[in-house]
């Protein structure tokens, strides 16, 4: 995969530019490409002795083409996604746009798969080693992506120890001479790799767990995992899990010795439910203080040593779930505090079908790196708007850090703990507790390596689409539907096209640019449904949103057409116009519940991405070539006498720039003019009621 | 005969408050299930009888996490109730909360099985004195409306305990707390909170056998 590629320090490199996100003109990118090629022959002829002396050798920098090369096939424009992650096992493909670098065109070459490299790492050695003993050769030829993939032989392996993926990196080598340097192709020529290759997430990781219980007095009940060989680890994260009401600390063994396994400390505490938040918040703040202050003590003294403060994540269910929240809130305000550790070492809080009690102040998770789960047949925490209390993702959208949620169709209360007993589930296709803890486990292990270790193949698990992306060993039966969200913070500097939060009349985008449509049916508003069911009717525009209660300010967008086909249009500001520093154009949607736009063809919703630029060039992309669309909600009834389908389903998609530019597109990147979503017959669904908002450029 | 028509008023006043109260208070529950209980309980009703009863002090206060003003607690009562189930239904909404006057019972289990709900009820006053038994005996054990027990100030809780006598809530009669104290045995006398906890476990081992994984995480020895 493509890095931020940064001033190396070797006097051999000089810095180019990175063709990854921009594009220029097609002819100018012939010319450029050849140049590259001829510029070993200009080397050579810079060699000819001048005035009877030979000239010292050159110190001519060789700096390969870092470009975007692994990926998967499409089966329909733009045929080729690059991608960052796959498990072992899957198929490895690597394709090369000859509209990008038409100068490869009748060449054969070969294909190295390597063991990745830093830049410092290539400098010092650039010779090519096969982590297969030997390249493929692949031969390059006229015409699209499609007739430039190629299926590399072998397996890789994704067994990086207590890690996550392997990185390796893709290099076609243009002068064929065994070394990566100019004009050679490459992908991973950065801090990050080409791509990495996984292990299956849920499977147990490879150290043996013990498993303790300690009693450090009235409420400080700790059922404690951790590796048996910590002795010879360093300091592992620490991951406490603060159970729900009328649930017990000892319900947690999928969670607790599956990351264990991997290298984490876990502590599930008892949690003083009962009472209510304030008090559950107490248990997580005392607990987590009272293991750190006793670590001496605690199993005999072997986790002295072993536990890095400084990585502390909070994972809470049910009222134990809004209760770590509602934590880290108090040490916000200030209004908690502890002797061993502070607002900066909660690296991640994850919520499992929180309840919504304190409302918008006091259950906050302000910039806190934020995760939540949902089920979407929850009895308990239900997502039903009779109910602030019932309301999970209000939680997730009054972050202003780093947030993303997971929701699982068929998932009940009950389902995400191990205690047996009720399910507390009620609707259609109801997944099994081991179901749930099988996604729980693969989807954990990532999320922890990510905010815990800055693990980078992670992040797909969090930004792609689950149609596209799980681990080996999850559930896949037709039950089994899930949902993704994500959302980078700040820090990030996503460019925000649209978040709906200013400019409020629908006619102007919150960056400023004009927003035009033919669509019949627009508004925007409060994410919130504002009487207390899911039942449709014309007059109430946003029916089943649940990201907002009454003193939420998260807004969105609605519309809707009917079998016609119907644009919306955003004009970019000046200022919006290059993009060549971002990788992705991304945006959430959702299907609207119950209306018939959406009940009349149940299934994902699809629809066309349109990107133009200045000169009227312009691509369209399906949602659906990559396999996925606009999720329908999970078809349960109640909440409301009439049909069915729960709260509208929130999923972050991306679409990675260069896709607008592949087999001959001339969008030009650096300038465009404007981003256009198509619906209709023509486009995708013929009908459709969704929720649009988060409109954005981001990065990798 | 010029009884009757005041005999139907009665009957239909009693029909009203107890749907009252069943509506007030069982917006959380379900339909009742239960077991067998104990001789000298009444089976109906909110709270149907007191099976244990004994005074307490501690040496090392610790705090009222129930109350949002979370005082200090010295001493008081470890009750066991014997309840309606429906009441203490396990929920992550808001629950009923069961109190005794005006004061909220810091309850260790759920007992949505049995019935049998564990407690500690703080007291200002020296439980062991006489006039603290006979207070036992004035208690109006009750349910207040479903809500998280930490937002419920004093004003509130009399404002409960007042709507609850009005539905009928009155305290429990002699012999049933004589009864418990009996069967609750001698005052305890304890340094930390979590001695007072491994008592509890053994209570709710005998009378709530539904809730044993709270009665091990109770009898966890600590330090361990």
């Amino acid at each position: 995969m493509l890095a931020t590629m940064s001033l190396p320090a070797s006097p051999r490199c000089l810095v180019v530019p990175s063709p990854r996100a921009a594009r220029s003109p097609r002819g100018v990118r012939a010319l450029a490409g050849a140049l590259a090629f001829a510029s070993i022959a200009v080397l050579a002829a810079a060699q000819t002795p001048v005035g009877g002396v030979t000239p010292g050798p050159v110190q001519v920098p060789r700096i390969p083409i870092a470009t975007q090369l692994f990926g998967r096939t499409l089966g329909a424009y733009p045929h080729f996604e690059y991608v960052r992650t796959v498990f072992e096992g899957q198929p490895l493909r690597v394709a090369v746009d000859p509209g990008i670098h038409p100068w490869i065109v009748g060449l054969t070459r070969n294909l190295w798969l390597v063991a990745h490299r830093t830049i410092p790492q290539w400098t010092a050695n650039d010779l090519l080693v096969d982590v297969r003993g030997a390249p493929d050769s692949v031969s390059f030829v006229a015409g699209s992506i499609t007739a430039n993939t190629f299926t590399p032989s072998g397996a890789l392996s994704g067994d990086a120890g207590l890690g996550l993926g392997v990185g390796y990196d893709v290099v076609l080598d243009m002068n064929a001479n065994g070394r990566l340097d100019e004009p050679d192709l490459v992908d991973g020529y950065g801090d990050e790799a080409g791509f990495y290759v996984c292990k299956p997430t849920g499977v147990a990781g490879p150290l043996a767990v013990t498993e303790v219980l300690y009693n450090g007095g009235a409420l400080l009940g700790q059922d404690i995992y951790y590796p048996t060989a910590i002795a010879g680890l360093g300091e592992l994260p620490l991951v406490v899990v603060s159970h729900g009401n009328g649930h017990q600390y000892t319900w947690y063994d999928h969670i607790g010795t599956h990351l264990a396994s991997w290298g984490c400390v876990v502590m599930s505490h008892t949690n003083d439910t009962m009472p209510g938040i304030e008090a559950a918040s107490t248990t997580t703040l005392n607990n987590t203080t009272h293991f750190l202050a006793n670590l001496a003590t605690i199993a005999g003294g072997v986790l002295n040593g072993h536990v890095d403060r400084h990585k502390i994540i909070w994972i809470g269910h049910s009222r134990g779930g809004e209760g770590v929240v509602r934590a880290y809130d108090r040490l916000f305000d200030g209004t908690a505090t502890s002797a061993q550790y502070t607002l900066a070492d909660i690296v991640l809080i994850s919520s499992i079908a929180p309840t919504g009690f304190l409302g918008t102040n006091s259950s906050h998770p302000h910039a806190a790196n934020y995760h939540l789960w949902v089920g979407g047949a929850d009895s308990d925490v239900s997502g039903c708007p009779s109910s602030d209390i019932t309301l999970c993702f209000p939680l997730l959208k009054r972050s202003v850090g780093r947030h993303q949620s997971i929701e699982l169709h068929g998932a009940g209360h009950g389902a995400f703990h191990a205690g047996g007993g009720s399910l507390w589930a009620a609707g259609p296709c109801l997944l099994t507790a081991a179901d749930v803890h099988a996604i729980m486990r693969a989807e954990l292990l990532p999320l922890v390596k990510h905010y815990t270790e800055g693990n980078v193949p992670a992040k797909d698990f969090l930004v792609r689409q689950w149609e596209s992306f799980q681990s080996p060993g999850v559930p896949t039966n037709s039950c089994v539907v899930v949902d993704r969200q994500y959302q980078d913070g700040p820090a990030a500097a996503n460019r925000v096209v649209d978040d709906y939060q200013t400019n409020t009349a629908t006619g102007l985008s919150s960056s400023g640019g004009a927003v035009v449509t033919t669509l019949l049916a627009l508004s925007e508003g409060r994410l919130d449904d504002l009487n207390s069911d899911f039942n449709y009717t014309v007059s109430e525009t946003f029916n089943g949103m649940t990201d907002a209660i009454a003193t939420d300010t998260a807004r969105g967008a609605l519309l809707a057409w009917t079998s016609s086909d119907r644009t919306l249009t955003w004009t970019l500001v000046p200022a919006q116009q290059d993009t060549r520093p971002f990788t992705h154009l991304s945006f959430r949607a959702c299907q609207a519940t119950r209306a018939p736009e959406t009940t009349g063809s149940l299934g994902d919703l699809d629809f066309s991405v349109v990107l133009r630029d200045l000169a009227g060039n312009e691509r369209a992309i399906r949602l659906s070539a990559y396999g996925g669309g606009v999720e329908e909600p999970y078809q349960r009834t109640s909440c409301g006498a009439v049909g069915a389908g729960w709260n509208n389903e929130w999923e972050t998609i991306r679409i990675r720039l260069g896709d607008f530019t592949r087999d001959g597109s001339l969008v030009d990147l650096r300038q465009l003019a404007s981003i256009e979503f198509r619906f209709g017959p023509s486009h995708g669904s013929a009908t459709g009621r969704i929720g649009l908002d988060d409109l954005e450029f981001t990065r990798e | 005969m010029r009884s009757l028509p005041k005999l139907s008023i009665l009957i239909g006043l009693l029909v009203l408050v107890g749907g009252f109260t069943a509506q007030r208070l069982l917006s959380a529950g379900g339909p009742a299930t239960g077991r067998g209980l104990p001789a000298g309980v009444a089976p109906s009703g909110e709270v149907r009888g007191l099976l244990a009863a004994v005074p307490f002090e501690v040496e090392t206060p610790f705090e009222n996490s129930w109350r949002s003003d979370r005082p200090l607690v010295r001493r008081g009562w470890l009750v066991a109730l014997a309840v309606d189930p429906a009441l203490v239904r396990i929920t992550q909404l808001e629950q009923p909360v069961l109190c005794a006057d005006a004061e909220i019972l810091m309850r260790y289990n759920h007992g949505e099985v049995s019935g049998c709900v564990v407690a500690l009820l703080p007291t200002r006053d020296d439980p062991t004195t006489r006039d603290a038994r006979a207070a036992l005996g004035r208690t109006v054990f009750h349910f207040a409306a479903p809500e998280l027990p930490e937002r419920l100030d004093g004003l509130k809780l009399r404002q409960e305990l007042d709507a609850s006598r009005r539905d009928g809530a009155r305290s429990l009669a002699p012999a049933v707390v004589d009864a418990a104290r009996a069967t609750g045995g001698a005052t305890i006398v304890v340094k930390e909170r979590h001695e007072l906890d491994r008592l509890a476990a053994e209570w709710i081992r005998r009378w709530a056998p539904e809730d044993q994984a709270k009665a091990d995480e109770l009898s966890v020895p600590v330090g361990q």
